[in-house]
Protein backbone atom coordinates (compact mmCIF):
# COMPACT_ATOMS: atom_id res chain seq x y z
CA UNK A 1 0.00 0.00 0.00
CA UNK A 2 1.04 3.53 -0.73
CA UNK A 3 1.76 5.71 1.89
CA UNK A 4 -1.88 7.99 2.13
CA UNK A 5 -0.15 10.42 5.06
CA UNK A 6 0.16 13.26 2.05
CA UNK A 7 -3.10 12.49 0.35
CA UNK A 8 -4.92 13.26 3.70
CA UNK A 9 -3.25 16.08 4.14
CA UNK A 10 -3.72 17.64 1.05
CA UNK A 11 -7.44 16.66 1.01
CA UNK A 12 -7.62 17.95 5.08
CA UNK A 13 -6.06 21.35 4.06
CA UNK A 14 -8.12 22.14 0.27
CA UNK A 15 -11.35 21.42 2.95
CA UNK A 16 -10.16 23.90 5.62
CA UNK A 17 -9.01 26.74 3.09
CA UNK A 18 -12.77 26.45 1.57
CA UNK A 19 -14.09 27.34 5.15
CA UNK A 20 -11.34 30.46 5.29
CA UNK A 21 -12.58 31.94 2.51
CA UNK A 22 -15.41 34.32 1.91
CA UNK A 23 -15.72 34.96 -1.66
CA UNK A 24 -17.36 32.30 -3.42
CA UNK A 25 -15.26 31.71 -6.40
CA UNK A 26 -12.75 31.26 -3.55
CA UNK A 27 -14.40 28.71 -1.78
CA UNK A 28 -15.71 26.83 -4.54
CA UNK A 29 -11.78 26.71 -5.82
CA UNK A 30 -10.69 25.11 -2.48
CA UNK A 31 -13.63 22.94 -2.44
CA UNK A 32 -12.82 21.34 -6.19
CA UNK A 33 -9.49 20.96 -5.43
CA UNK A 34 -10.59 18.89 -2.18
CA UNK A 35 -12.49 16.53 -4.66
CA UNK A 36 -9.31 16.28 -7.00
CA UNK A 37 -7.00 15.63 -4.13
CA UNK A 38 -9.47 13.14 -2.55
CA UNK A 39 -9.44 11.42 -6.51
CA UNK A 40 -6.21 11.79 -6.78
CA UNK A 41 -5.34 9.58 -3.83
CA UNK A 42 -7.95 6.63 -4.59
CA UNK A 43 -5.76 6.92 -8.31
CA UNK A 44 -2.87 6.27 -6.34
CA UNK A 45 -4.27 3.85 -4.16
CA UNK A 46 -5.53 1.60 -6.71
CA UNK A 47 -2.29 1.66 -9.00
CA UNK A 48 -0.26 0.70 -5.47
CA UNK A 49 -2.57 -2.38 -5.04
CA UNK A 50 -1.87 -2.94 -8.79
CA UNK A 51 1.34 -2.85 -8.21
CA UNK A 52 1.19 -5.15 -5.38
CA UNK A 53 -0.96 -7.78 -7.17
CA UNK A 54 0.86 -8.05 -10.49
CA UNK A 55 4.18 -8.44 -8.36
CA UNK A 56 2.57 -11.23 -6.16
CA UNK A 57 2.62 -13.46 -9.10
CA UNK A 58 2.98 -17.38 -7.95
CA UNK A 59 3.97 -18.23 -11.26
CA UNK A 60 7.03 -16.50 -10.64
CA UNK A 61 7.66 -18.14 -7.51
CA UNK B 1 -4.23 29.96 -25.99
CA UNK B 2 -7.53 32.38 -26.88
CA UNK B 3 -11.37 30.85 -26.46
CA UNK B 4 -14.34 32.08 -27.77
CA UNK B 5 -17.37 31.44 -26.05
CA UNK B 6 -20.50 31.54 -27.95
CA UNK B 7 -23.30 31.57 -25.41
CA UNK B 8 -26.90 31.40 -27.29
CA UNK B 9 -29.51 31.68 -24.96
CA UNK B 10 -33.58 33.15 -25.45
CA UNK B 11 -33.65 34.33 -22.35
CA UNK B 12 -29.77 35.10 -21.27
CA UNK B 13 -30.09 37.59 -18.36
CA UNK B 14 -32.72 35.39 -16.61
CA UNK B 15 -30.43 31.89 -17.26
CA UNK B 16 -28.59 31.24 -13.68
CA UNK B 17 -26.72 28.35 -15.37
CA UNK B 18 -25.40 30.89 -17.78
CA UNK B 19 -25.13 33.81 -14.83
CA UNK B 20 -23.12 30.89 -13.11
CA UNK B 21 -20.75 30.13 -16.14
CA UNK B 22 -20.10 33.98 -17.03
CA UNK B 23 -19.06 34.07 -13.28
CA UNK B 24 -16.68 31.75 -13.84
CA UNK B 25 -15.12 32.96 -16.50
CA UNK B 26 -14.68 36.30 -15.36
CA UNK B 27 -11.33 36.11 -13.91
CA UNK B 28 -9.73 34.28 -16.63
CA UNK B 29 -7.48 36.08 -19.13
CA UNK B 30 -7.93 35.55 -23.03
CA UNK B 31 -11.35 34.19 -22.77
CA UNK B 32 -13.87 36.53 -24.72
CA UNK B 33 -17.46 35.81 -23.90
CA UNK B 34 -19.73 36.56 -26.71
CA UNK B 35 -23.53 35.91 -26.37
CA UNK B 36 -25.17 35.61 -29.54
CA UNK B 37 -27.98 38.39 -28.75
CA UNK B 38 -28.49 40.51 -31.86
CA UNK B 39 -30.46 39.53 -34.74
CA UNK B 40 -27.93 41.85 -37.16
CA UNK B 41 -24.14 40.65 -37.24
CA UNK B 42 -21.30 42.15 -38.43
CA UNK B 43 -20.10 39.49 -40.38
CA UNK B 44 -17.00 40.88 -41.04
CA UNK B 45 -16.53 41.21 -37.38
CA UNK B 46 -17.57 37.90 -36.30
CA UNK B 47 -15.35 35.99 -38.89
CA UNK B 48 -12.57 37.97 -37.13
CA UNK B 49 -13.76 36.31 -33.98
CA UNK B 50 -13.92 33.15 -35.11
CA UNK B 51 -10.39 33.02 -36.95
CA UNK B 52 -8.52 34.60 -34.42
CA UNK B 53 -10.30 32.42 -31.82
CA UNK B 54 -7.82 28.62 -30.70
CA UNK B 55 -10.50 27.56 -29.44
CA UNK B 56 -14.85 28.49 -30.03
CA UNK B 57 -17.04 26.97 -27.31
CA UNK B 58 -20.61 26.24 -28.24
CA UNK B 59 -22.83 27.01 -25.48
CA UNK B 60 -26.30 26.62 -24.89
CA UNK B 61 -29.82 25.07 -23.25
CA UNK B 62 -31.03 21.78 -25.33
CA UNK B 63 -34.02 23.42 -27.07
CA UNK B 64 -35.97 20.27 -29.19
CA UNK B 65 -33.05 18.39 -28.93
CA UNK B 66 -30.57 20.99 -30.48
CA UNK B 67 -29.15 24.20 -30.29
CA UNK B 68 -31.72 27.48 -29.82
CA UNK B 69 -32.18 29.37 -33.21
CA UNK B 70 -29.78 31.74 -32.00
CA UNK B 71 -26.58 29.58 -32.56
CA UNK B 72 -28.06 28.59 -35.79
CA UNK B 73 -28.80 31.62 -37.04
CA UNK B 74 -24.66 32.22 -35.96
CA UNK B 75 -23.62 29.39 -37.88
CA UNK B 76 -25.59 29.98 -40.69
CA UNK B 77 -24.66 33.18 -41.63
CA UNK B 78 -20.80 33.20 -40.01
CA UNK B 79 -19.76 30.04 -41.07
CA UNK B 80 -20.04 30.01 -44.57
CA UNK B 81 -17.56 28.12 -47.50
CA UNK B 82 -14.94 30.22 -47.96
CA UNK B 83 -15.03 30.70 -44.36
CA UNK B 84 -15.04 27.93 -42.59
CA UNK B 85 -14.23 25.56 -45.64
CA UNK B 86 -13.80 25.18 -49.28
CA UNK B 87 -13.19 22.65 -51.83
CA UNK B 88 -9.65 21.89 -50.23
CA UNK B 89 -11.65 20.53 -46.82
CA UNK B 90 -11.39 22.46 -43.63
CA UNK B 91 -10.52 26.02 -42.52
CA UNK B 92 -10.36 25.97 -39.32
CA UNK B 93 -7.70 22.77 -38.67
CA UNK B 94 -5.33 23.39 -35.47
CA UNK B 95 -8.77 24.77 -33.23
CA UNK B 96 -10.80 23.09 -31.16
CA UNK B 97 -14.60 22.73 -30.79
CA UNK B 98 -15.50 22.51 -27.12
CA UNK B 99 -19.51 22.18 -25.76
CA UNK B 100 -21.06 23.45 -23.18
CA UNK B 101 -24.75 22.19 -22.73
CA UNK B 102 -27.45 21.97 -20.25
CA UNK B 103 -30.84 20.58 -19.96
CA UNK B 104 -33.86 20.50 -17.24
CA UNK B 105 -35.08 17.19 -17.64
CA UNK B 106 -33.53 14.21 -15.84
CA UNK B 107 -30.44 12.52 -16.78
CA UNK B 108 -32.53 9.27 -16.74
CA UNK B 109 -34.94 10.69 -19.07
CA UNK B 110 -31.91 10.65 -21.67
CA UNK B 111 -31.01 7.21 -20.87
CA UNK B 112 -31.50 3.80 -22.49
CA UNK B 113 -35.34 3.52 -22.39
CA UNK B 114 -36.06 6.66 -21.55
CA UNK B 115 -38.87 9.13 -22.26
CA UNK B 116 -36.99 11.18 -24.70
CA UNK B 117 -35.95 7.75 -27.09
CA UNK B 118 -32.26 9.51 -27.70
CA UNK B 119 -28.91 10.13 -25.48
CA UNK B 120 -27.93 14.32 -25.12
CA UNK B 121 -24.43 12.43 -27.39
CA UNK B 122 -27.05 11.76 -30.40
CA UNK B 123 -28.94 15.42 -30.17
CA UNK B 124 -25.16 16.85 -30.31
CA UNK B 125 -24.07 14.80 -33.31
CA UNK B 126 -24.38 17.45 -36.05
CA UNK B 127 -21.62 19.63 -34.05
CA UNK B 128 -19.33 16.20 -34.84
CA UNK B 129 -20.37 16.58 -38.57
CA UNK B 130 -19.39 20.21 -38.43
CA UNK B 131 -15.82 19.76 -36.70
CA UNK B 132 -14.63 16.87 -39.38
CA UNK B 133 -15.97 19.58 -42.15
CA UNK B 134 -14.02 22.52 -40.95
CA UNK B 135 -10.95 20.83 -39.72
CA UNK B 136 -11.44 21.29 -36.09
CA UNK B 137 -10.54 18.92 -33.05
CA UNK B 138 -14.18 18.39 -30.96
CA UNK B 139 -13.50 18.27 -27.34
CA UNK B 140 -15.52 16.05 -25.40
CA UNK B 141 -18.64 18.23 -24.17
CA UNK B 142 -19.10 19.23 -20.96
CA UNK B 143 -23.45 18.58 -20.27
CA UNK B 144 -24.83 19.45 -17.14
CA UNK B 145 -28.21 18.65 -16.36
CA UNK B 146 -30.65 20.04 -13.83
CA UNK B 147 -28.72 22.69 -12.74
CA UNK B 148 -30.85 24.39 -10.30
CA UNK B 149 -30.66 20.38 -8.54
CA UNK B 150 -27.12 20.28 -7.83
CA UNK B 151 -25.42 20.43 -4.87
CA UNK B 152 -22.93 23.24 -3.66
CA UNK B 153 -19.83 20.93 -3.76
CA UNK B 154 -21.29 19.85 -7.83
CA UNK B 155 -21.29 23.34 -9.02
CA UNK B 156 -17.78 24.10 -6.99
CA UNK B 157 -16.51 21.21 -9.19
CA UNK B 158 -18.31 22.22 -12.16
CA UNK B 159 -16.61 26.15 -11.78
CA UNK B 160 -13.48 24.66 -11.68
CA UNK B 161 -13.98 21.89 -14.77
CA UNK B 162 -15.54 24.79 -17.14
CA UNK B 163 -12.35 27.19 -16.28
CA UNK B 164 -10.28 24.47 -16.92
CA UNK B 165 -12.20 23.61 -20.61
CA UNK B 166 -11.99 26.75 -21.33
CA UNK B 167 -8.26 27.53 -20.80
CA UNK B 168 -6.28 24.21 -21.11
CA UNK B 169 -5.22 22.64 -24.23
CA UNK B 170 -6.66 18.61 -22.70
CA UNK B 171 -8.83 19.71 -20.25
CA UNK B 172 -10.17 16.23 -19.69
CA UNK B 173 -6.31 14.88 -19.10
CA UNK B 174 -5.69 14.70 -14.91
CA UNK B 175 -1.99 15.42 -15.37
CA UNK B 176 -2.75 19.23 -16.73
CA UNK B 177 -5.49 19.65 -14.35
CA UNK B 178 -3.16 18.99 -11.72
CA UNK B 179 -0.81 21.14 -12.99
CA UNK B 180 -3.46 23.96 -13.49
CA UNK B 181 -4.33 23.29 -9.60
CA UNK B 182 -0.72 23.90 -8.80
CA UNK B 183 -0.62 26.83 -10.91
CA UNK B 184 -3.54 28.40 -9.09
CA UNK B 185 -1.89 27.50 -5.51
CA UNK B 186 1.22 29.35 -6.52
CA UNK B 187 -0.36 32.21 -7.81
CA UNK B 188 -2.46 32.36 -3.90
CA UNK B 189 1.13 31.84 -2.40
CA UNK B 190 0.01 28.07 -1.23
CA UNK B 191 3.29 27.48 -2.31
CA UNK B 192 3.84 24.29 -0.09
CA UNK B 193 0.66 22.68 -1.17
CA UNK B 194 1.30 23.25 -4.72
CA UNK B 195 4.62 21.50 -4.21
CA UNK B 196 2.46 18.65 -2.90
CA UNK B 197 0.19 18.10 -5.07
CA UNK B 198 2.83 17.79 -7.78
CA UNK B 199 4.95 15.37 -5.61
CA UNK B 200 1.26 13.22 -5.41
CA UNK B 201 0.89 13.57 -9.10
CA UNK B 202 4.25 12.58 -9.84
CA UNK B 203 4.21 9.42 -7.76
CA UNK B 204 0.51 8.70 -9.41
CA UNK B 205 2.48 8.83 -12.73
CA UNK B 206 5.18 6.56 -11.08
CA UNK B 207 2.70 4.04 -10.40
CA UNK B 208 1.38 3.59 -13.34
CA UNK B 209 3.90 3.94 -15.29
CA UNK B 210 5.40 0.58 -12.84
CA UNK B 211 1.86 -0.92 -13.86
CA UNK B 212 2.16 -0.51 -17.53
CA UNK B 213 5.43 -2.38 -17.30
CA UNK B 214 4.47 -5.33 -14.83
CA UNK B 215 1.49 -5.30 -17.80
CA UNK B 216 3.84 -5.79 -20.43
CA UNK B 217 5.62 -7.81 -18.81
CA UNK B 218 2.65 -10.79 -18.28
CA UNK B 219 1.98 -10.38 -21.98
CA UNK B 220 5.62 -11.65 -22.93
Amino acid sequence: MADDTRGKWLVAEAQRLSTQQDNYAEQAFYTALAAFCAEQQHELELAAGEVDGRSWNHEQW
Amino acid sequence: MHTLVVVSHPQLSGSNTQNFFRESAQSLADVLWHPLTTQNFDLAAERQLLQTADRVVLQFPLYWYSAPASLWRWLDEVWVRGVVYDEHGGLLGGKTLGLVVNYGQSPQSFGLAGQNGLSVADTLKPFVGIANRTGMTLLPPIVVPQFERMTDEARATLMVRYQQYLTLMQPQQREEQARWFARQLRARQQDIFADALTDQEDDLLRLRQTVAELRAGEED
